[in-house]
């Protein structure tokens, strides 16, 4: 074994510890947390592409997330002067792990926090806009990588005005994309930025679609299947539709809702929930309770290849709750509320039973003390 | 039944290292490399010895072991057989293991694989990137001006 008279035994006794990269990254390095890897970025070059492409750090974030139903930003509504934005965790067991703020937690966070919102967030990259200069930023948090997009315009006039931003990875492309639906001179233009070419593309619509877009205003979007939704701020239970964006063609699409929702809703959102577009309805009835009607979309053609979006029978979901408000509903179907008491907030996570019936209370903490 | 699990626990293969070893297997052992499955597929006369060209006796031998303790399913418990994995690899040195793991994803053999990927990154996860260019053999070609960027972007991350 110690033999090495020979000058190939020499060179093979020198690299003996070489593996290939392939492996050091697909087998390896994928097994590693976050803070080893980004110190193992500076082992070599070499090291620090494979750590940093695109590709490793999804597989990565999926390997180690497989469904995120632990992590979350909490946004407030956007009327104090303080950061806004919360950083939520919970362990294993679904018990409070982290509830801090967003630039305490990732103290690198170097954004103006009473002009920047969260737009989305995917596999672990968060997009945000800061609304004072209407630009547009892609961030690992973990990483402190910033992606600075330079847009979606490039100066703030007065007559640019920001309807509905959202983000999401496109697969069928590995791209990562920022939509935009953005008012000028009475135009809708189409912005979308791709994470891969680097730049953005803009296009304009035809004129009827301001009449419709008045109905939106920055209202939190859901992607389901490379497709950006919104729903209308305001609901007219003859008309009602979901409009999107889609990133792989980079056009709007206009959806009618085969849906009626009686009463007076304080409320609708929209999220994903295994993979389907959710709809969140939240009514309040004249005694002042609270309830939620949660239900699940599928995708219906008629003869003519008319779509539309129809309640899906068979899985139908539904809540009612009262004096809670509805803060989050996580793809796994998992979903937060925030009860609010005069004396403190709390946020509860619950989850879907099977069938109607209530859910399971799991976690109860304090959100914040509003004695104080 | 009876018959056929006779027949598989008799079927021997013989498996030939680089260095030309040879060593006589259960089928049922040597079937958990999905590369040697593949090759028997394909195998006219499975009496002639099957050659693993890249890995030598010694890793060989390993690997076997390593095979004939997950062929015998329901000898041991999940524990016992986990408690085995990590002594089996806890007793390879650093050589063995990058020699190992090279054959387990020759062979393809998914557990061993992991087993041994797992172990290495667990010895890795606490190291100083000098001392993994050390185990790995790896040049550092950065200037000092890069690496010191490097670790100024994320000055927590080479905090213990």
């Amino acid at each position: 074994m110690t033999n090495t008279s020979s000058p190939k035994k020499l060179v093979f006794e020198s690299t003996h510890r070489t593996l290939p990269d392939h492996l050091i990254q697909e087998n390896i390095l994928i097994r590693l947390e976050v803070k080893p890897l980004i110190r193992l970025k500076s082992v070599s070059k070499g090291w620090f592409s494979m750590i940093s492409s695109t590709k490793f750090t999804k597989d990565h974030f999926k390997l180690w997330y497989p469904s995120n139903d632990r992590t979350l930003i909490v946004q407030d509504d956007r009327d104090t002067v303080n950061e806004d934005k919360y950083y939520l965790s919970l362990d294993e067991n679904y018990n409070l792990n982290e509830f801090v703020e967003l630039r305490n937690k990732y103290p690198a966070f170097k954004f103006n926090p009473q002009s920047t919102c969260v737009v989305g967030s995917c596999n672990g990259l968060l997009c945000l806009y800061d609304e004072n200069i209407m630009r547009m930023y892609v961030w690992n948090p973990v990483t402190n990588q910033v992606r600075n997009t330079y847009g979606p315009v490039l100066c703030k006039w007065d007559s640019y005005e920001m309807r509905c931003a959202g983000f999401g990875y496109v697969s069928s492309i590995d791209d990562y994309k920022i939509g935009c639906l953005i008012f000028y001179r009475e135009t809708l233009f189409i912005f979308v930025y791709s994470l891969k070419a680097g730049f953005w593309t803009q296009r304009p619509k035809r004129n009827w679609y301001r009449e419709l877009m008045l109905e939106y205003l920055n209202e939190t979007p859901a992607f389901v299947g490379d497709t950006i939704y919104w729903f209308p701020a305001r609901i007219e239970n003859e008309r009602n539709q979901i409009i999107g964006l889609d990133l792989v063609e980079e056009d709007m699409v206009i959806i009618p809702l085969a849906i009626n929702f009686a009463g007076d809703f304080a409320n609708v959102r929209l999220f994903r929930t295994q993979g389907r577009l959710t709809t969140c309805a939240i009514i309040e009835d004249n005694v002042g309770k609270k309830f939620c009607h949660v239900r699940s979309l599928t995708e219906h053609r008629d003869k003519g290849d008319a779509m539309s979006w129809a309640i899906s029978g068979d899985s139908d979901l539904a809540m009612s709750y009262m004096g809670k408000n509805f803060v989050y509903l996580f793809d796994t179907g998992k979903f937060l509320v925030n009860k609010i008491s005069h004396q403190s907030q709390q946020l509860m996570l619950h989850e879907f039973s099977k069938g109607p019936s209530l859910a399971i209370l799991r976690v109860s903490f304090h959100l914040f003390d509003m004695v104080d | 039944m009876a018959s056929t699990s006779t027949s598989t626990l008799s079927r021997k293969l013989i498996l030939k290292s680089s260095d030309g070893e040879k060593f006589e297997v259960d089928e049922n052992v040597a079937m958990q490399s999905q590369t040697i499955k593949h090759m028997i597929e394909d195998l006219d006369d499975i009496n002639s010895p099957i050659p693993v060209s890249i890995v030598t006796g010694t890793i060989l031998s390993k690997v076997i072991e390593y095979c004939k303790k997950h062929a015998t399913e329901d000898s041991d418990s999940d524990e016992q057989l986990k408690q085995w994995d990590k002594e089996y690899a806890n007793n390879m040195d650093l050589n063995t293991l990058y020699y190992l793991l090279l054959a387990a994803n020759y062979m393809e053999i998914k557990g061993l694989l992991e087993l041994i990927t797992q172990c290495v990154a667990d010895m890795i996860k606490g190291k100083s990137p000098e001392e993994i260019r050390a185990h790995f053999n790896i040049k550092n070609d950065f200037t000092p001006q890069e690496e010191a960027n490097i670790r100024n972007e994320n000055p927590w991350a080479f905090e213990n």
